[in-house]
């Protein structure tokens, strides 16, 4: 016996194909497969922790609100000196158990989260019928994150540099009602979804 | 809805907190005793002015935030850290 | 019959017929028509009934404002009340409907409340209706809903969607005529994120009856474009705290039927750092006898009727007024080829008045109108008499036109809390000092003229952009219109003569109504509003709250600036529900929770439970019975042999740090410190009141590193709670607290033979009883998985929880089945579980309801017996400790063929006397026969073995039953450490 791949929680619920108003693409949804650690130092352990994980990923404990990303690996700020760290499964293996308990609260968190990248012209406006945060570039431009509730559901937003949409982090749990609400948000923009695949790499 | 500019994530709609009242009561020693307990949980003073409160960002930074906050007008004079002694207003003449 | 469609003019596309019908009958209207404009171009007069009196009425206004021409709109699942018809955008098909009669709009029952008038004045329900209590829900409200309402809502399920939008803006402004247009453009210039919303269909408020102005409108809308977000159709329709605005966009009001994905109407929040409010100013009505006949209407909507849609409201129209800028009505309408009957002007001299008699308009100045002739329910002639004497004139007339006045429309301004003032040159109240970020802007401040507005708006928007620290730009170029020299207005609210005088005319106040009140004590303007219902009506009074307030002022004998408007809240319009619903209707109302193994439950007959935001399997019922029998397999199962149930949906947090012991000695009740690594504990949390908050495991996994698990209700409490204390109570402690519940999948394997289940899936740990004892945790591979193992029980068996991470729930979960199978395992539900801990005597949250402590539940032994933690100080007060509390006890029918019921109460043997106490749970037994139940007794824990009455007045149930003990099952506690 041995152990599959990890099964998604939108597997079968998600299917690729176009939704809502044919012919057009306004907005474009991917579930994005990603491995996912929280880590969160401990009091006055920040530089330390920022140390570890320059070493271990080459970038360090993000600002409040900010995210540093580099190659497969993305920091997204989660509160204070917390961070989630996304990137394929096999970098963060080591991260777990490297970095001592002194230093940092560090819990995979992969199977509690989905990820979700939209993507589109009209990505901002359909999100905007459940976010209540301003996505307009110049107040949430490429980098910010935010943790706020969209249609109910806690999330994690981030804006990736490079005007590729957004991401948003879902508990897994919440993960299919999040995305039968961004159906139904893109619907009259016309809607793609895309097959799941892992995050896009920045260059 | 009123806007509560969080200190760590920026201006957020109050549906994002959690109100957890009054800021001004600290819990006892543990051996106070039952008068001090029962003043700690159950005296409020409800009133109309300013009033230091306890908001729970937990769609947010998961951070409990200390608001200085006007009951009638709804005015936030200001935002701190949970152990930050908030400066008030004064309350004005009714 | 008498208003007609002109031969040309107004802004409609005569080249476009639009069918429609009223009332069944069908009529035809042009593009650009609304339906009021339309009805009155087929000279329809009468268009409903009043609310109380059923007397005819018309339409009066051109707009939002309007408030008696309320018509129903279509038919079957889509049917629409209440609409006023001069918003309603008229198409091709619409079927429009009037309200409030019965038989027919011409022949009324009802109307003969009209000649009982006299017995039905103000506050008349509250006098009338007030014997015997009862009758009020049983017999008058049913009857005066009856004979006083309005239009019925649609049975059927609304087939539209509706959505909500957070908008988000450095400047708001709401209302696009002059002022909101250059108001836009200014800030837009200084870089200002704009978003520009107007309820009309068409931008330009005032501006779309001016022709002469159609350049400048257009200019000024195509100075907008591409910079500014304008939002036509949008109805601004309350102001909020902190600069939030609601606006209400109609998508698809205008359209047959809403387009497909596409909304019929969003609600928009606005967060706005800014905010203009260029809502303008409505006309007022003058409170004469029989103001509400059909054919009255105010001036400048006859103005609108003709300028805008080509329409004229009468053959031969009178004008009433107390101001120059109504004589616009007359000498559009004369050049329009209407004969003017009469312009009847209280004021003694006035300008306007000089020019109108040089065109050879009949004016009458330091005259009133003192009643009205009417026929076939419709004005035919006017009563007018020198202002001072008695003797009346009768004058021909079709239509009477009136102004009292300009009120500005300070609904939002007052809403945002800015404090209103009197103005003695318009005679109105007008928004008074502005302090914050909203600002006014044109008639909206009283500020009138074209030229005048557009300077104004332009100033706010500068203003605002300014305040932003944002340069402006070039000024806004204005309309050059000429600006008019003014006589003053007279302040006009009622004329004295005999008849009924409304001031609300769509709750048929009258200005006696208000007089009453006056003299009955209620003199308060909020207190005179309840009293006679008036401002109340979905108009909310626009046109008349002003009249009712200055008719109370001089009854009162002081100035209406001290009596003030009743208090203006949300919403300015009526709003659908389905718009302030939005999307999170339905299936939508809330978002599902779901486990992470919801597909296998699905596939393998799962009975789903929705508790809280969560689906869970009640019962795996392939044949959809969900009574005892499936029931009692799965708990039996257990009990005999093995099962497994998904327990993923409790909640676990990761508690890390040098002081999460200490943390969780304080939070927990009992003690956390001195638990084993690699040990659980059953934990309890108090609230601070002494009161049980919750319950769950402390599994320690390190000396700093603790996972404790809360219950599936609980788990967002409790971690605040945890939060809390440790922010603002003990922040000197340092512990890191992690949500790590959608992580984890967690299943229960319980049952005699739960461990030889597990030996087979289980590696790289050695689950014999004395490796792996009671309570014992260990990171082992099940399945080949990395996870958790812990060797607890909630149903009393020999049992097992283990957690993986979420992705491989359902791999690990089918291969402990397969493992189970020789065994004969079934996975249980929810209810299987609860007789499984309801036989054991554990709770859950039946019995932890708040209002039950440690000692009540049999748990206080349990308790730390030194050292603080949060409820240990109040929990200690007398009245908790008692005895003579509701205790937990267990319960059998005494014939077990009787059935238990949850949430009856226990009374004596004889049925009588006060509840004792109450049942919190039953099931059927899955070990032992029939019924059995839990339940909160008085001293309970003294008095197993009595027999009471459990009584259910809901079924009408009495059933004898025996007090026991809670732990009907395995007394001793032996099998979980077997």
């Amino acid at each position: 016996m041995s152990a599959p791949e990890p099964r998604s929680v939108l597997a079968g619920s998600f299917t690729p194909g176009p939704r809502g108003k044919p012919g057009v693409a306004g907005v474009t949804l991917m579930e994005l497969r990603t491995g996912l650690v929280e880590i969160a130092a401990r009091r006055g352990q920040e530089t330390a922790l920022d140390t570890e994980l320059q070493r271990h990923l080459g970038l360090g404990l993000p600002e409040p609100g900010h995210a540093f990303e580099a190659g497969d690996v993305a920091a997204l700020w989660m509160a204070p000196a917390t961070a989630m760290i996304l990137a394929p499964p096999a970098r963060l293996d080591p991260l777990l158990g490297a970095i001592a308990p002194a230093v940092a609260a560090v819990l995979d968190q992969s199977g509690g989260f989905a990820a979700l990248r939209i993507s589109g012209p009209m990505a901002s406006a359909a999100l905007a019928k459940g976010c209540r945060l301003d996505l307009d570039a110049r107040v949430f431009p490429g980098g910010r994150v935010a943790r706020s509730v969209i249609a109910q559901v806690p999330a994690i937003l981030y804006r990736p540099a490079g005007d590729v949409g957004f991401d948003v982090i879902v508990p897994a749990t919440f993960a299919r009602s999040f995305a039968e609400f961004l159906c139904n948000a893109a619907a009259e923009f016309g809607c793609t979804i895309l097959p799941a695949g892992p995050r896009p790499v920045v260059s | 809805m009123q806007q509560i500019a969080c200190p760590w994530c920026g201006v957020r709609d109050e549906a994002e907190f959690r109100y957890r009242g009054d800021a001004s009561q600290h819990r006892p020693a543990p051996d106070a005793g039952l008068d001090a307990f029962l003043a700690y949980v159950y005296e409020r003073k409800n009133p109309y002015g300013w009033h230091v409160e306890w908001w729970h960002h937990v769609h947010g930074c998961r951070r409990v935030l200390k608001l200085a906050r006007h009951t009638l007008t709804h005015q936030i004079a200001a935002v701190g850290q949970p152990q930050d002694e908030l400066p008030l207003p004064p309350d004005e003449a009714r | 019959m008498s208003g007609y469609r002109l031969a040309a003019g107004g802004r409609i596309d005569r080249g476009v017929t639009l069918p429609f019908t009223w009332d069944g009958r069908v009529c035809q209207g042009h593009g650009g028509d609304t339906l009021a404009s339309a009805l009155l171009a087929n000279g329809v007069r009468l268009v409903g009934r009043s609310f109380k009196y059923h007397r005819p009425r018309g339409i009066i206004t051109a707009g939002p404002e309007e408030p008696c021409a309320l018509v129903t709109l279509s038919v079957g699942a889509r049917r629409d009340a209440n609409t006023p018809a001069p918003i309603v955008e008229l198409f091709a098909g619409l079927q429009a409907e009037s309200q409030n009669r019965w038989p027919s709009l011409k022949f009324d029952v009802m109307a003969v409340n009209s000649l009982f008038a006299s017995i039905m004045p103000a506050g008349f329900y509250y006098k009338t209706f007030m014997w015997p209590p009862a009758f009020w829900e049983r017999v008058y409200e049913p009857m005066i809903r009856r004979a006083a309402g309005l239009g019925r809502a649609a049975q059927e399920p609304d087939p539209d969607h509706y959505e909500h939008e957070h908008s988000h803006c450095d400047v708001l402004v709401v209302g696009a005529g002059a002022a909101g247009l250059s108001a836009a453009r200014a800030a837009a210039d200084a870089g200002a994120r704009v978003i520009l919303v107007e309820q009309d269909y068409e931008l330009g408020g005032g501006l779309l009856v001016e022709p002469a102005l159609e350049a400048w409108r257009r200019a000024a809308i195509a100075a907008l474009d591409g910079r500014v977000r304008v939002l036509a159709r949008t109805t601004a329709v309350g102001a909020y705290d902190h600069g939030v605005f609601a606006a209400v966009e109609r998508i698809g009001d205008h359209l047959p039927k809403s387009e497909p994905h596409r909304a019929r109407q969003r609600l928009h929040v606005i967060r706005a750092r800014h905010a203009v409010l260029a809502t303008g100013a409505v006309e007022r009505l003058v409170a004469f006898p029989d103001n509400d006949r059909p054919g009255v209407m105010l001036a400048s909507a006859a103005r609108a009727y003709a300028n805008r849609w080509g329409v004229a409201v009468g053959k031969r129209v009178a004008l009433f007024t107390n101001n120059d800028e109504a004589y616009a009505t007359a000498t559009d309408l004369a050049a329009a080829g209407v004969e003017i009957a009469a312009i009847v002007d209280v004021r003694a001299e006035s300008q306007a008045a000089s020019l109108a008699l040089k065109a050879g308009l009949p004016v009458r100045l330091d005259h009133e109108v003192c009643g009205i002739s009417a026929a076939r329910g419709g004005v035919h002639g006017i009563h007018i008499r020198r202002i001072g004497t008695a003797k009346s004139e009768y004058v021909s007339a079709d239509a009477l036109c009136v102004s009292g006045g300009y009120s500005p429309q300070v609904q939002l301004a007052s809403q945002a809390r800015t404090p209103l003032a009197w103005s003695e040159a318009i005679a109105a109240f007008v928004p008074g000092v502005e302090a914050g970020p909203v600002r006014s802007a044109g008639a909206a401040r009283g500020i009138f003229g074209v030229r005048e507005a557009a300077a104004d708006g332009e100033a706010a928007g500068r203003a605002a952009a300014a305040a932003l620290g944002l340069k402006s730009a070039a000024p806004v170029p204005l309309p050059d219109t000429a600006v008019p020299t003014h006589t003053p207005l007279a302040p006009l609210w009622s004329v004295d003569a005999p008849g009924k005088a409304f001031v609300d005319l769509q709750n048929d106040v009258t200005a006696d109504d208000l007089r009453l009140a006056h003299r009955e004590g209620y003199s308060h303007i909020e207190h005179a509003k309840r009293y006679t219902t008036f401002a109340m009506a979905t108009d909310q009074g626009k046109i008349g709250s002003l009249v009712g307030s200055a008719v109370l002022a001089q009854a009162r004998g002081e100035p209406v600036a001290a009596v003030g408007l009743p208090r203006f809240r949300p919403y300015t319009t009526p709003v659908a529900w389905g718009a302030l619903a939005g999307a999170d209707v339905g299936a939508h109302f809330k978002p599902e929770r779901l486990l992470p193994l919801h597909d296998w439950h699905t596939r393998n007959g799962a009975v789903f439970v929705k508790i809280g935001l969560w689906l869970r399997p009640l019962v795996y019922s392939p044949s959809g019975d969900t009574g005892w029998e499936p029931v009692l397999a799965e708990a039996r199962a257990v009990r005999r042999s093995v099962g497994m149930t998904d327990v993923s949906s409790l909640g676990k947090i990761d508690v890390q740090g040098p002081d999460a012991a200490q943390f969780l000695d304080r939070i927990y009740a009992n003690t956390a410190s001195t638990i084993a690594v690699g040990k659980s504990r059953y934990g309890l949390m108090l609230r601070e009141d002494g009161m049980l908050f919750d319950d769950g495991t402390i599994a320690r996994l390190s000396p700093d590193h603790f996972l404790i698990t809360a219950t599936t209700q609980k788990s967002a409490d409790v971690l605040e709670h945890m939060e809390w204390h440790l922010q603002t109570v003990w922040s000197d402690l340092d512990v890191t607290l992690t949500n790590v519940a959608d992580h984890w999948a967690q299943f229960a394997v319980a049952g005699p033979n739960a461990r030889r289940v597990l030996e087979a899936v289980v590696t790289g740990l050695d689950l014999s009883n004395t490796a792996f004892p009671f309570m014992a945790l260990a990171e082992a591979r099940i399945a080949d998985v990395p996870g958790r193992v812990f060797r607890i029980s909630f149903s009393g068996e020999q049992a097992y929880e283990v957690a993986v991470p979420a992705g491989h729930a359902e791999h690990v979960w089918t291969a402990i089945l397969a493992a189970g199978k020789p065994h004969g395992i079934v996975p249980y539900g929810l209810d299987a579980l609860n007789v499984l801990r309801i036989e054991k005597g554990h709770v859950t949250g039946g019995e932890i309801n708040g209002q039950t402590t440690p000692h009540d539940l049999g748990l206080g032994g349990m308790l730390k017996k030194s050292g603080d933690f949060v409820g240990r100080t109040l929990g200690q007060r007398a009245g908790l400790l008692e005895s003579s509390r509701l205790q937990l006890v267990g319960l059998a029918p005494t014939d077990v063929t009787h059935r238990l019921r949850g949430g009856a109460h226990l009374v004596s043997l004889a049925g009588e006397g006060p509840s004792q106490g109450f049942v919190t749970a039953t099931c059927m037994a899955a070990e032992g026969k029939g019924w059995i139940g839990l339940a909160l007794l008085a001293g309970g824990r003294a008095r197993h073995g009595e027999r009471l009455i459990a009584a259910s007045p809901v079924y009408g149930e009495a059933v004898e039953v025996t007090v026991i003990t809670p732990h009907h099952v395995d007394r001793e506690n032996a099998r979980v450490r077997t």
